[in-house]
């Protein structure tokens, strides 16, 4: 009991409390690492308010002071285990590509993630549209995906700025990352000819430079540049549209041993096999993220705040107990 | 010769400007009051002065969301607007209804003041919404921010008169206390809602909940030291001048997080829209 005593000090609570302060604006303000300091203290704190729970009365005469505390410890949990769950990464897909795991970019991975969730999701690019206000500021976003990509009939559903895609816990996110890719197939030498795109620098952020590097399947280092017909007016405001890029862009080929000039239907030969140029699609970037505590961590966010709020609210007379602590301060009585 | 700087035409100014006016025209009458210049019946003064500055506000606050489309959210300029507006409301219910809040007048009115003397110097341009902001979850994080500005604004207002000695009032000094500490209390409830509605509005926003933004960094800071305080006024016996004084630090950064840090740079959250 006496070491519950001592872990539940309110001491201690100020201390931790002082340290993670400490510890946030080191690493904002110093620009240091602060996570493993944060991590220890937080853990400190969840063993100090355990022993606080456990050993002070307070908590056992006032339920919904009780409640809020329950909340933090929980939210700190939920926060740490949605560490250890998350995934975090990108995405490109092109106008009529369905999704394959081995596609996402993975920038965070917890601990505790399993690969395996990704192969449930299913889902298949559709057009997009994105609006333009004067000036290039980019507006509202709409990307339409085909969440049924094996059924006889699309079953198609928009995604867009505050509206994710959400399937088997994943959120897919639009993002300002969107531009145009190049349709070609390699045809090589001897083998099955494979069909794909390759996709340039998001647009029109880069209409400036619309420049890839590609290896083929035949081992061709290439430097491809698009040039798309699209007429661009940064002073008036336009829809970009998917399905409206013409398709009749020009693609310039760097190679080893030469340069070259396609036109949609065009090809080149190269020692390795044959690029045929098809003509300019597009491409949506996504941000993916995953973190099944979230609702939880929301539901515990909001009850806890009631929670204090209901604490306060018995103490809304100006006798409650609650503010009694100062009143013996001869500083306070005067 | 300097140069002559044009600032741009925006009618909602003239609104503010009268409502400058009302709130120095309450700032001055409860000065005067607080210095034995005017009885406490001039305190009817200091309210109609208050009610008519809010009610010019709540003007320019809906002349500028019909002309640019959007609520008062994203420039400075409309950051201030609403702030004195909400902040003036806040205050103006708070006076009325509960007598023992009017001993900060003195130091609530003159912040107004200023806030509202900063807005006619920044430039009404306005700025394009992002799309991002099109969330329901947005209006839940900003009405309880300016919740927690109002409720903690008016306990820095009773904390400061106790520093200088000087709340009188029904009660005395015990009864502002107490008050005080009733207000930071309501604040803190309605920063914790503020964060949790803004995480919420960022998952949907941007696919995360946290993104240690400095925004976010220091409305979480602002809530660690609002909360070291509270816990130090209801479980220790905290110096009263302590409390006080913590009081005012709480309310020194939030503004700072509220109007300082996303307008060193062009718009809350920058970076991230």
């Amino acid at each position: 009991m006496r070491v519950l005593r001592l872990l539940g000090s309110l001491k201690l609570t100020f201390v931790l409390l002082a340290a993670v302060t400490a510890g946030i604006g080191a690493g904002y303000v110093g620009g240091l690492d602060a996570r493993p300091l944060l991590t220890g203290v937080l853990a400190l704190l969840i063993v100090n308010l355990l022993g606080a729970i456990a050993t002070h009365p307070r908590f056992r005469r006032q339920s919904a002071l009780l409640a809020f505390h329950l909340c933090l410890l929980a939210a700190m949990v939920l926060v740490a285990v949605g560490d250890l769950l998350r995934l975090e990464g990108r995405l490109e897909l092109a106008n009529g590509q369905a999704f394959e795991p081995e596609l996402v970019q993975i920038t965070n991975r917890g601990a505790w993630f399993s690969d395996a969730a990704l192969e449930a999701v299913a889902f298949r690019q559709g057009r997009f549209t994105v609006d333009y206000a004067p000036g290039l500021v980019r507006r509202a976003m709409r990307s339409w995906v085909d969440v049924s990509p094996g059924g006889e009939h699309p079953d198609r559903q928009i995604v867009g700025d505050t509206q994710p895609l959400v399937q088997q816990g994943f959120r897919f996110y639009t993002t300002s990352n969107k531009g145009l890719a190049a349709l070609v197939s390699w045809v090589p030498v001897r083998g099955r000819a494979q069909i794909g795109t390759v996709h340039f620098p998001s647009w029109p952020l880069h209409d400036w430079k619309q420049v890839n590097e590609w290896t083929s399947p035949g081992g061709d280092a290439l430097v491809l540049e698009l040039v798309p017909a699209l007429d661009l007016a940064p002073g008036e405001a336009f829809t970009f549209d998917s399905e409206r890029v013409p398709a009749a862009g020009e693609l310039r080929v760097s190679h080893a041993h030469g340069d070259a000039s396609l036109l949609p239907g065009q090809m080149l030969r190269l020692p390795g096999g044959r690029m045929v140029f098809h003509g300019l699609t597009t491409w949506m970037g996504y941000r993916v993220v995953y973190d099944p505590t979230l609702p939880w961590l929301l539901a515990t966010g909001i009850v806890g705040a009631l929670a204090l709020g209901w604490h306060f609210m018995g103490s809304l007379s100006p006798d409650a107990r609650l503010w009694r602590a100062a009143d013996r301060d001869p500083a306070v009585r005067a | 010769m300097l140069p002559t700087v044009t600032q741009p035409f925006a009618p909602e100014v003239l609104w503010i400007w009268g409502g400058l006016a009302g709130y120095i025209a309450s700032a001055v009458a409860s000065i005067r009051i607080r210095t034995g210049a005017a009885s406490r019946r001039a305190e009817g003064r200091v309210l109609g002065a208050l009610w008519f500055a809010v009610a010019l506000l709540a003007v320019a606050v809906t002349q500028r969301w019909l002309r640019v489309g959007h609520g008062p959210f994203l420039t400075l300029f409309e950051v201030l607007l609403s702030n004195i507006f909400s902040l003036g409301l806040f205050y103006a219910v708070a006076y009325w209804r509960a007598p023992a809040v009017r001993p900060g007048a003195v130091i609530v009115l003159p912040v107004l003041v200023v806030l509202g003397a900063w807005n006619v110097t920044v430039s009404p341009v306005p700025g394009s919404l992002p799309a991002t902001y099109d969330n329901p979850w947005l209006w839940v994080h900003v009405g309880t921010g300016k919740m927690f500005l109002g409720a903690c604004l008016t306990a820095a207002g009773l904390a400061g008169v106790l520093l200088m000695r000087g709340a009188g009032g029904p009660g005395g000094k015990r009864h502002a206390d107490v008050v005080a500490w009733r207000f930071m209390a309501l604040a803190f409830v309605f920063q914790t809602l503020l964060i949790v509605a803004g995480a919420a509005w960022a998952r949907d926003a941007w696919g995360r909940f946290w993104g240690w933004d400095p925004l976010e960094t220091w409305s979480l800071i602002t809530w660690l030291i609002a909360g070291t305080a509270l816990h130090a006024r209801l479980t220790w016996k905290l110096p009263p001048a302590v409390g006080w004084w913590s009081i005012l630090v709480v309310l020194v950064l939030a503004v700072l997080t509220f109007l300082g840090v996303p307008f060193l740079s062009h718009a809350p959250h920058r970076g991230i829209i």
